[in-house]
């Protein structure tokens, strides 16, 4: 998939196909960011939506140095981080918890991991809460650090932490879990 | 690498190579989105200019109002003197070089000579340009011993309001021929003003690949050859949407690094790291002052509640610091006393006297208030103010009393709009503020002021000082923020 520098000509001049194409073209990547982050299908719907809006909105100072992927990823995660801020209920469960899970060995859960399917890790990513979720997201795949994370999401660093950990945990203990069924 | 970085790593990869299909449906949702939003920015747009007209056009009538307004369309011109008049005046000032040229009648004062009290006075005194025969008064004397004894002291009025009792101005002396000229240059000078880029490309296979934080090893990395190890972070070139994550290992490429951002946006790597602050708002103020008076002979005066109200633009100087100006209308009312006491004696077979006294009962200012705040919190602020008001008008009596022989015989009153020369035109306030926020858009804002300057310039009555203390409280919705 390219992205022509057309086409981001055309969309500063808000022209419907090419918003179209641009829509299309980046489709699978945006909503892939977003149903990491959201809930449901839906949500990540809505999500993707409000984002592309504010990438359109934003193309005029796009600068063609940086890689058109990395910009459009920053917007979304952003947006998907101002949704989840702006939803208090979800941010109060984020408490400030300073101590850690105990991480134990991941070999044998990275061997089965490796042959699970992108669904399935989707999958088991949308059981995470909310928060932890979201920390690690933030990342794991987005490769933020703890600090960024603490900022982004009002939280501390050490609850960043601990939400990786509990992640990490849940994660495995989920694997695990599937394993066992169908084994 | 340890167990649980290759567990991350597993999902990184796994979690990128998700392909899902377009769907038609989504697009029709945000072509939706995308078409409100366009609307609702032009709108926006427009709103914004129809309010910012509606309240420029709101203050303008409102200062039109204040300056012009309060005229009742049938008065009559009633006084010469106040560097404001305007065509009228001149037919006024006609008359009284007319009825000076006239005048024939012999003037005397309490000391038979009331030029010289006139002149030791500096007064010219009050001219009303009509008049019922009866009450004609020839003689213009002060009466209060009080009053200020330099030339500039007239307590003349502006040329607003009805008037009944004509006291026609009858020069004997150089003073009071200067009142008419004077009048005549001053409303005639009143009268004369009045390319081609670089491809961009979603390949798998490009060169830098972004991560979106900025930080130190967390950059646009540059990604390893594939090695066959599928735990390696390599770049996928089947999965065309296949992105590499930033890691530690990967270094960002400079020219990724030193790309400037002019704005803080949803693209920008401190988006979260910088708080983004206001730059500029405009908020409407309204509210009620409760002025704690002054004190003259006959007890309190100026004592009780006022309205004011406003437009403010501010701008942040820093995220805690803020200046503002605006516009603003407010009174000063409930005062009773008269600033002016007038009597003027005739001496004939037996004496007529004629009192006059005029009190301003509602003084009406056009202000410019300038605020400094200090954000305590994003709840809080204080600051301190200055407000500098123009008078624009007042409504007043005109009381005047009847004497003969010292017995009353009649008595008139009229209420009139405009304000007197002896009025102070500049009402200076300064001010402490204590501001909280209610709602998103709402601000309580309680001040203390202090006026360090009387508001009459000149009073020959029964008025110490008179300047104002109050306390004002208002409501200020923010109209717009950014």
């Amino acid at each position: 998939m390219n992205i022509q520098p057309q086409l981001i000509a055309l969309c500063i001049k808000q022209d419907r196909k090419a918003e179209y194409d641009l829509y299309k073209l980046t489709y699978s990547y945006l909503m892939s960011i977003c149903l990491r982050y959201s809930k449901d299908k839906d949500t990540a719907s809505e999500v993707l939506n409000m984002g592309y809006l504010k990438i359109l909105k934003s193309i005029n100072t796009y600068k063609p140095e940086v890689p058109f992927k990395a910009w459009i990823r920053r917007i979304m995660v952003n947006t998907l981080i101002d949704e989840y801020r702006k939803n208090k209920r979800e941010r109060e469960k984020v408490v400030y918890v300073e101590e850690y899970f105990d991480s134990s060995n991941f070999s044998e859960v990275n061997e089965v991991m490796s042959k699970f399917s992108c669904t399935q890790i989707y999958a088991e990513i949308e059981k995470l809460p909310e928060a932890t979720k979201k920390v690690f997201n933030l990342f794991v795949i987005d490769g933020y650090s703890h600090k960024e994370i603490a900022l982004m999401l009002e939280i501390s660093e050490g609850t960043s932490k601990w939400h990786l950990n509990a992640a990490r945990q849940k994660l495995k203990e989920q694997i695990e879990n599937n394993l066992l069924i169908k084994i | 690498m340890s167990f649980e970085e290759e567990f991350d790593r597993i999902i990184q990869r796994k979690a990128e190579e998700v392909d899902f299909p377009f769907d038609e449906q989504n697009w029709e949702k945000a072509r939706r989105m995308l078409d409100n939003e366009r609307r609702a920015m032009g709108i926006g747009f427009s709103s914004k200019m129809y309010i910012t007209v509606f309240l420029f056009l709101l203050a303008a009538s409102a200062g039109y109002f204040v300056y012009n307004g309060f005229i009742d369309p049938s008065s009559t011109n009633v006084a010469v003197s106040s560097g404001k008049s305007h065509a009228g005046n001149k037919a006024v000032e006609k008359e009284n070089v007319e009825g000076q040229k006239k005048s024939d009648v012999k003037k005397t004062t309490d000391r038979n000579d009331a030029n010289a009290l006139s002149e030791s006075n500096g007064m010219t005194g009050l001219q009303n340009a009509t008049s019922t025969s009866e009450n004609k008064v020839k003689t213009v004397t002060a009466a209060s011993d009080n009053f200020p004894q330099t030339t500039e002291n007239k307590i003349l009025a502006n040329n607003f309001g009805v008037e009944k009792n004509k006291t026609e101005l009858v020069p004997k002396n150089e003073g009071i021929n200067y009142s008419s000229e004077i009048a005549t240059s001053r409303a005639n000078a009143v009268a004369s003003e009045f390319t081609e880029e670089p491809a961009v490309s979603l390949d798998g296979g490009e060169k830098t690949m972004g991560n979106t934080t900025g930080s130190p090893g967390h950059n646009f990395v540059e990604p390893a050859a594939s090695d066959g190890n599928e735990l390696k972070y390599e770049p996928l070139l089947v999965e065309p949407m296949t992105v590499m994550f930033p890691l530690q290992e990967f270094v960002a490429t400079p020219e990724i690094i030193s790309t400037p951002i002019n704005t803080l946006d949803y693209f920008d790597e401190d988006y979260y790291t910088q708080e983004k602050h206001k730059t500029h708002y405009i908020d409407v103020e309204a509210g009620a002052a409760y002025l704690l008076g002054w004190q003259s002979k006959n007890g309190k005066d100026g004592q009780g509640i006022n309205w004011f109200g406003g437009v403010n633009f501010g701008f942040y100087v820093s995220k805690k610091i803020s200046l503002s100006a605006g516009i603003q209308v407010y009174n000063i009312a409930h005062i009773d006393n008269p600033f002016f006491n007038n009597k003027n004696t005739e001496y004939g077979f037996n004496s007529k006297t004629t009192q006059t006294l005029i009190t301003t009962n509602s003084l009406y200012y056009l202000a410019f208030p300038l605020r400094f705040s200090y954000a305590i919190n994003p709840q809080n602020q204080f600051g301190v103010g200055c407000n500098i008001g123009l008078l624009m008008s007042s409504k007043n009596t005109e009381e005047t009393y009847f004497y003969q022989s010292d017995v009353r015989t009649d008595k008139s009153s009229v209420k009139t709009t405009g304000y007197y020369e002896g009025m102070n035109t500049t009402h200076v306030m300064l001010s402490v503020f204590y501001k909280t926020k209610l709602g998103k858009r709402l601000h309580l804002n309680g001040e203390a002021t202090f006026a360090p300057f009387n508001i009459y310039k000149y009073a020959n009555s029964q008025i110490n000082t008179a300047n104002t203390l109050g306390f004002r409280l208002s409501l200020q919705y923010t109209l717009f923020e950014k």
